[in-house]
């Protein structure tokens, strides 16, 4: 029987309420340009990411399992890494103009999570097993990175200051060479489990075969982001394709297939 | 005339071992997967089974069959061969070329590592075996052939979830090469029986249907059991004409099921009854005076599993490390290099 819990009743709309101050006041600093408001905008989102982190591990410890199941918790740990890497970015490269965009990106992942139920489900025998968690954590880490990377890429086409582009491109690398190596993990820990349970580390199903291609598409992106020639606007279209590819394989197939990996 | 046919060889080496080569035959790679995937999904009479073997079984019979719409999978597996080739031939170069450079270290360890998961996936492939839907009453063995083995239940518990519900089967079960056991444990999901490259899979269980239980106009239970027909005390006569086991059909009937023959009390036969549990299958069955409702079947309950055995599957865990290894290592160089210039 699926439990409610009070505390992600109070959490849920003000870190929503958080995350949407912070947008706010960095929409309004990119406006106005005045110097004192990403401060806030940081205090906010920093105010956010703990508010959120309390909620997840409040259900963590409520539910007796780690919180990525259902669209409520996975949409939730996607935007709880979106934020995270937008604040990063903000104070390691100063990427204050960023702050809107990865913001947004963090309140529609919020959004999206309301449609979901928030209450918390026992776990059914088939994904009790900490693979499970490694696998669907690490992929929705994973998604929200190159979310921010075909953002980034955004950013660099709509850029017309060239002294700039060395900045979102190393910006893009990272995001894009953290969730490679996360979503890296998350295709090992899903191989084991499904060799644990459905005898097979390699399985022709549909959801199976199109994170494979995700795997691949990435593991090419990597090895021509190297390339000089690539640099620029193709690495910039690489990423806005690839994360086409992520909502394809999260979203297309879970809402126009039948899967083994259901998005509800 | 000599340095023509160098010149040809040394671009060939060039060619091989360049990224845009690996990422050419990726891409390629990915689109017909890609489309191939799809038409899967919607051609399942013909797809449909690539999980139940390994994979050049397949390819030999039900491949065979599906030809030419097979195309897709085996163009599959020639890109997937060249680009094996191209990531052993960019290894091989950093061996000689570029060892000395720590740099690329984590690439090459996620390339040997990508290089021993498809060593291993031929390896299982070609050498591994998947019986699929051995079935054993409690107390009961059964031979494995693939295998030269024998698999022993010794007891079977419902595995209940959330709210009491059952959603599967906790099993005792034995594994023996003649007269040796070699594995034995307590089988749930996640947790399958293991001895080296073999493993046994609970796939649940099911009942084997002997006899049918029914409540007949909605008080009466009765049992009916083959060659056992029962009179009512409306003068009705009911046999078990026929019973169809969970996998069988007949026609449009989907097992498991009973055919119910029904006499009147005068002696005229009526048109017999179909009862079954399958989904989208009668449950009841109306006459004159007369109704049936299925209530349940007797018979023993089976626990099913299925076998496979893949001698590859060490060479993938151990590339599995690799890559896992390799990649953090990559990412640890390159947090290193600082902004480019």
């Amino acid at each position: 029987v699926p439990q409610p819990h009070l505390l992600t009743a109070i959490a849920h709309p003000l870190v929503a309420a958080l995350y949407g101050g912070a947008f706010l006041t960095a929409l309004f600093a990119l406006m106005t340009g005045q110097r004192h408001l990403p401060t806030a905008t940081r205090c906010l989102t920093a105010a956010g990411l703990v508010t959120q982190t309390v909620m997840i591990a409040s259900r963590w410890q409520a539910g007796d399992h780690f919180p990525v199941t259902g669209l409520f918790e996975t949409l939730h740990f996607l935007a709880w890494w979106v934020a995270g890497i937008t604040l990063y970015y903000s104070l390691r490269y100063r990427a204050n103009g960023f702050l809107p965009a990865g913001l947004g990106l963090t309140l529609l992942a919020i959004g999206a999570a309301s449609l979901g139920p928030q209450k918390i489900f026992p776990l059914i025998p088939s994904l009790d097993t900490p693979l499970f968690f490694i696998h669907v954590a690490t992929s929705f880490a994973a998604y929200g990175l190159w979310g921010t990377a075909a953002l980034l890429a955004i950013f660099e086409l709509a850029d017309r200051d060239p002294g700039q582009c060395g900045r979102w491109q190393r910006m893009q690398d990272e995001a894009i060479y953290l969730g490679y190596i996360l979503f890296t993990w998350c295709m090992l820990a899903g191989s084991l489990w499904a060799y644990l349970s459905w005898g097979s580390y390699w399985t022709w199903k549909i959801k199976g075969i199109w994170s494979y291609i995700l795997w691949f598409y990435y593991s090419g992106v990597i090895h021509i982001r190297r390339n000089p020639r690539w640099q620029g606007w193709p690495a910039d279209l690489l990423a806005l394709a690839g994360f086409t590819l992520v909502l394809f394989t999260y979203l297309g197939l879970g809402v126009f297939f039948k899967t083994n990996h259901p998005l509800l | 005339m000599t340095a023509m046919p160098a010149r040809i060889l040394r671009l060939l080496w060039r060619l091989s071992i360049s990224p845009v080569t690996f990422v050419v035959l990726s891409i390629l790679w990915c689109i017909d997967l890609g489309i191939g995937s799809l038409y899967a999904y919607w051609r399942s009479d013909l797809f449909g089974t690539l999980d139940n073997y390994p994979f050049t079984v397949w390819l030999r019979t039900e491949g065979a069959r599906a030809w030419p719409a097979s195309i897709w999978v085996h163009a599959l597996v020639l890109l997937t061969w060249l680009m094996v080739a191209s990531l052993l031939l960019c290894t091989v170069n950093w061996f000689l070329y570029r060892r000395k450079r720590l740099k690329g270290l984590g690439e090459v360890l996620v390339h040997l590592g990508f290089l021993l998961v498809f060593a291993g996936y031929v390896v299982g492939a070609v050498g591994g075996s998947r019986t699929l839907g051995v079935t054993l009453p409690i107390g009961g063995s059964a031979r494995v052939e693939e295998l030269g083995a024998t698999l022993s239940l010794r007891d079977m518990q419902p595995l209940l979830g959330p709210g009491g519900s059952v959603q599967g089967t906790v099993n005792n079960l034995e594994l023996r090469q003649g007269n040796r056991r070699v594995a034995s444990r307590g089988v749930k999901i996640n947790h399958p029986l293991m001895d080296g490259a073999t493993v046994v899979y609970p796939r649940g269980a099911r009942q084997q249907v002997e006899g049918v239980r029914m409540i007949v106009n909605n008080s009466l239970p009765v049992e009916l059991l083959p060659n056992r027909p029962v009179t009512l005390p409306t003068g009705h006569r009911l046999a078990l004409a026929r019973i169809l086991q969970a996998d069988e059909t007949a026609g449009n009937a989907r097992g498991p099921g009973v055919v119910v023959a029904v006499s009147a009390p005068d002696g005229k036969e009526l048109p017999s009854s179909y009862l079954s549990s399958a989904e989208g299958m009668p449950t009841e069955a109306a006459f004159a005076g007369l109704s049936l409702q299925l209530a349940g079947f007797s018979g023993p309950m089976l626990g099913v599993f299925d076998v496979h055995r893949d001698p590859g599957v060490w060479l993938v865990i151990v590339g599995a490390l690799l890559i896992t290894l390799g990649t953090a290592v990559a990412f640890g160089f390159y947090l290193r290099e600082g902004m480019p210039g």
